[in-house]
């Protein structure tokens, strides 16, 4: 197995400036990131899990190269993503890919579905519509959804198909990498199922390496290998899925998988 | 002193250009004193709204079509629901995002002290004991000091608590909470659970918990209902449900839970999605999608809820198939 | 009315919009009125008759004639191509010009946010009336210093709105997405950003094109617009006045048509404001 990700030391720091805080002569540093070093191998599945603010939304926007971090690097496939520039940084943008918690909210609420996903093939360098189209019909039989949507804005569409069109549209570039950041969370209960199978079906027939976002410690036990607990921008404790829930000695941890709420079907 | 709430095939009516649509159908819920029931069901599935229509804060578009709500008073006898005042003062109610209903201008503590005032005529100084009282009842420490803080001092799940304490100040028989952990991590999701059953013991108030999640169902309510498409299409003891559900969507729901779920193999998912409210199927909504459906399944109104034991309805057809079918988890 | 039952059929206007739909039949008739108006008016409008001048309406002449003896109806319908002219040419610049600077100011942030905001501040406190004044002792007055006036103040407004809108957006997954991968910054601006902050800005336009033919008449009510004997309300007006007493109705009717124009674009405003609500 060869690493695809490895991030050493990173820090990303706040600051935190405002009028009455310049007057009061602070200077506040919010360190979202603090010392988080970490690899991921090509072909596995990490849950990044921790509670809201604990940093995990800020690392993923800085492995996307959304944000830059105060200090420490990235690397993929042993280049330093900070210093991609021109084509080798679009060839990063090709390579790594997100899907986000809402699905509406991810897609251009003026664009048809259709276009949405034609325009990746566009930017992508598919210049001929003809071939779009196909390439574009391809794409939702992967993601299991009806070719009559292209011409449906978001706004038509259900959570659900809205959150395929968003995973269609990360696997339109054919990525080796996919940050899901709670793809499954703002869904229903019987949605959220549909969504998880896609997902781990497509990253077993693709051979996606992926990095699963959640605060839903049940998610990532079905569909991960690795766990990374976060707290307070720090990595408190990694390991496989009996370390984490059933081994673990770290308080954190255990506070977490305690407080997660299980079904209780043994008191019957 | 407890009361019993008693809902009788209640529906809520929304008038569009289109014709009307029905978010609720014939629902029926009876709480008994010191009950915690839970509602379960996807969004649009109307739980929101029927518990909206028990408290009369439906949207001015909808009204209720029919049904009644009754509410046992003081000597055990049942007010009906055209004496709203007093459904209003003896129901309240808490919701998922506590940040919009608390006025960012107030501190905390004179949000909960003012209806004191205006309702059980308090004087300041009296309503500022009684909220500082409420405030240590719902678990925030140091209540005297966080009395005079603005709310954007608070964190989700102090927030939460705050309003917890605003809806217990008029001494309230039923507290309806709409997913108030959904916002919150699951630390803190913990403790508010916990709060709401240290409450339930302490006071004998009966809670109504909206939820989609069958985990917090499970740690909290005592009975659950789950909604379908705008019916109730189970209801029975949280126990019995989780263990032996007798309604496919319930199964279907169950099993979809990846808690539960086997690494190696898919979550078993429900295929298809939720009907929308202007495009009922007829017969069974649950149809569609589902995999027990027979012939019968396709009569032209849905099955009604069904009394099947002494604590348990159902609106499958096939229930008792079902049932000797043992449906189990794999 | 036709073409305002036309947009309810594709769905344009949900619930009765009848504050829109009168709104667009009205610009619409102001706009059949100008392409036309050779055809229309019934007399040349710059054409004298020393034999018939202060005549009041008539059947020959509804709107009756003015001190030349020119008749009113025709300058009316004459003027409505110099004033819609003006009202639409006089945001055109400001509009390109706003949408960019607002956009860019959103999108990038920063210094260059910064830039060109204290840019703006500083336009913004150009006194609008004395620039235009300094352009057209310039350019000398007419329709073009108007629009140049205009360019280089007018864009404010836009400026703000767009900047405000992109703000948001610029936080919206769906832009992100695009960053993600790989989208030009200007692809994301113009395709996926200003679309979504448009509406907005089409309800300011109607109400600024409203201003602008204001403003346009009573700079060339002035004297220092549009110059005579071209047929202009604003000019009508104050030629008219010195007749007020005697003849009502040489400033009566171009001043209705003001009215009635700005009107049109009112409504559209209140229309698409009200549309703009339901669709949020």
């Amino acid at each position: 197995m060869t690493e695809i990700l490895k991030v050493e030391n990173l820090n990303v720091h706040f600051k935190r400036s405002s009028l009455l805080d310049l007057m009061r002569r602070k200077k506040l540093v919010t360190k979202a990131i603090d010392a988080v070093s970490f690899e991921v191998e090509r072909g596995s599945c990490i849950g990044l899990v921790g509670e809201s603010g604990c940093g995990k939304s800020t690392l993923s926007k800085a492995i996307l190269r959304l944000i830059k971090p105060t200090s420490g690097s990235i690397f993929f496939e042993n280049g330093n993503i900070q210093e991609l520039k021109g084509t080798s940084l679009f060839d990063y943008r090709r390579r790594v890919q997100m899907i986000f918690q809402d699905p509406l909210g991810s897609l251009n609420p003026r664009l048809t579905a259709g276009e949405v996903l034609e325009e990746v093939f566009y930017v992508h360098g598919v210049r001929k519509s003809a071939n779009r189209k196909i390439l574009v019909h391809s794409l939702l039989d992967k993601v299991g959804l009806s070719r009559d949507v292209v011409d449906r804005r978001p706004g038509a569409l259900s959570g659900g198909q809205c959150q395929r069109i968003g995973i269609a549209r990360a696997l339109a570039v054919d990525p080796d990498l996919i940050i899901a950041d709670e793809a499954a969370s703002a869904l229903d209960v019987s949605i959220q199922a549909q969504i998880l199978n896609l997902l781990r079906d497509l990253r077993h027939d693709m051979g996606l390496t992926m990095i699963f976002v959640s605060h839903d410690l049940g998610v990532v036990r079905y569909l991960c290998d690795d766990i990374i607990v976060m707290n307070r921008g720090q990595i408190v404790e990694r390991g496989g899925i009996d370390q984490i829930f059933d081994k673990s000695t770290n308080p954190y941890t255990r506070s977490l998988v305690e407080s997660m709420p299980g079904l209780h079907r043994q008191d019957y | 002193m407890m009361s019993k709430l008693i809902i009788r095939d209640l529906t809520v009516e929304i008038v569009t250009p289109s014709g009307p649509i029905f978010p609720v159908e014939q629902f029926s819920l009876s709480v008994e004193p010191g009950e915690i029931v839970g509602l379960v069901g996807e969004s649009g599935s109307g739980k929101t709204m029927a518990m909206r229509a028990v408290v009369g804060i439906l949207p001015r578009s909808a009204h209720i079509a029919s049904g009644e709500i009754l509410l046992s008073d003081a000597d055990n006898a049942f007010v009906p629901s055209s004496q709203q005042s007093h459904l209003r003062h003896n129901i309240a109610m808490i919701f998922q995002n506590p940040t919009s209903y608390l006025d960012p201008l107030m501190s905390v503590g004179k949000q909960v002290a003012e209806p004191l005032r205006l309702h059980q005529g308090l004087t300041r100084k009296e309503a500022r004991t009684e909220a500082i009282e409420l405030f240590r009842k719902v678990g925030i420490h140091d209540a005297e000091r966080q009395f005079d803080v603005y709310p954007h001092h608070f964190s989700g799940g102090m927030k939460q608590r705050v309003l917890i304490a605003a809806a217990l100040a008029c001494n309230p028989k039923v507290l309806i909470a709409d997913e108030p952990t959904t916002a919150l991590d699951v630390t803190i999701q913990k403790q508010i659970l916990e709060l709401l059953c240290r409450l339930r013991d302490e006071t004998g108030i009966s809670i109504i918990f909206i939820t989609h999640d069958l985990g917090v169902v499970s740690q909290l309510c005592d009975t659950v209902s789950v909604l379908y498409a705008a019916r109730i299409v189970e209801s029975a003891s949280t126990i019995e449900l989780l263990n032996a559900p007798l309604h496919p969507y319930s199964l279907g729901l169950i099993r979809s839970q990846p808690e539960s779920a086997q690494r190696d193999r898919p979550l078993p998912s429900i295929p298809g999605q939720p009907p929308a409210l202007n495009a009922m199927p007829s017969g069974c909504r649950f149809l569609p999608r589902c995999e027990f459906a027979i012939q019968a399944c396709k009569q032209p109104s849905p099955p009604p809820l069904v009394q099947t034991s002494a604590v348990r309805s159902n609106a499958c057809l096939r229930w008792r198939e079902l049932q000797t079918l043992g449906l189990n988890y794999d | 009315m036709r073409a305002a039952r036309l947009l309810l059929s594709v769905g344009f206007l949900k619930n009765n919009n009848l504050t829109l739909v009168l709104g667009i039949f009205l610009s619409v008739c102001w706009v059949v009125i100008a392409i036309f108006a050779p055809w229309i008016a019934p007399y040349d409008p710059i054409a004298q008759d020393v034999a018939r001048t202060l005549q009041p309406p008539s059947f020959a002449h509804p709107f009756g004639t003015d001190n030349f003896g020119r008749d009113v109806l025709s300058r009316v319908i004459w003027g409505s191509r110099v004033d819609l002219a003006m009202g639409l040419g006089g945001v055109f610049a400001p509009i390109i010009i706003g949408c960019t600077i607002g956009l860019l100011a959103g999108y990038f942030g920063g210094i260059i946010d910064t830039l060109l905001m204290r840019f703006l501040d500083i336009t913004i406190s150009f006194p609008f009336f004395i620039l235009m004044i300094a352009i057209i002792s310039i350019l000398g007055p007419g329709l073009m210093s108007f629009f140049i006036a205009l360019a280089l103040v007018g864009w404010v407004s836009y400026a703000r709105l767009v900047r405000s809108r992109t703000l948001v957006l610029r936080h919206s997954d769906f832009v992100a997405a695009g960053q993600i991968l790989g989208f030009s910054s200007i692809r994301i601006m113009f395709r996926h950003v200003l679309p979504n902050a448009a509406l907005p800005v089409l309800v300011f336009i109607m109400s600024d094109v409203v201003l602008t033919i204001l403003l346009g008449s009573s700079l060339s009510y002035l004297g220092l617009g549009v110059q005579p004997p071209l047929a202009e309300w604003g000019i009508m007006i104050a030629e008219g006045q010195n007749f007020i007493s005697t003849a009502w109705w040489i400033t009566l009717f171009p001043g209705l048509a003001i009215v009635i124009l700005a009107l049109s674009f009112s409504l559209i405003a209140d229309g698409l404001a009200a549309q703009y609500k339901v669709s949020e």
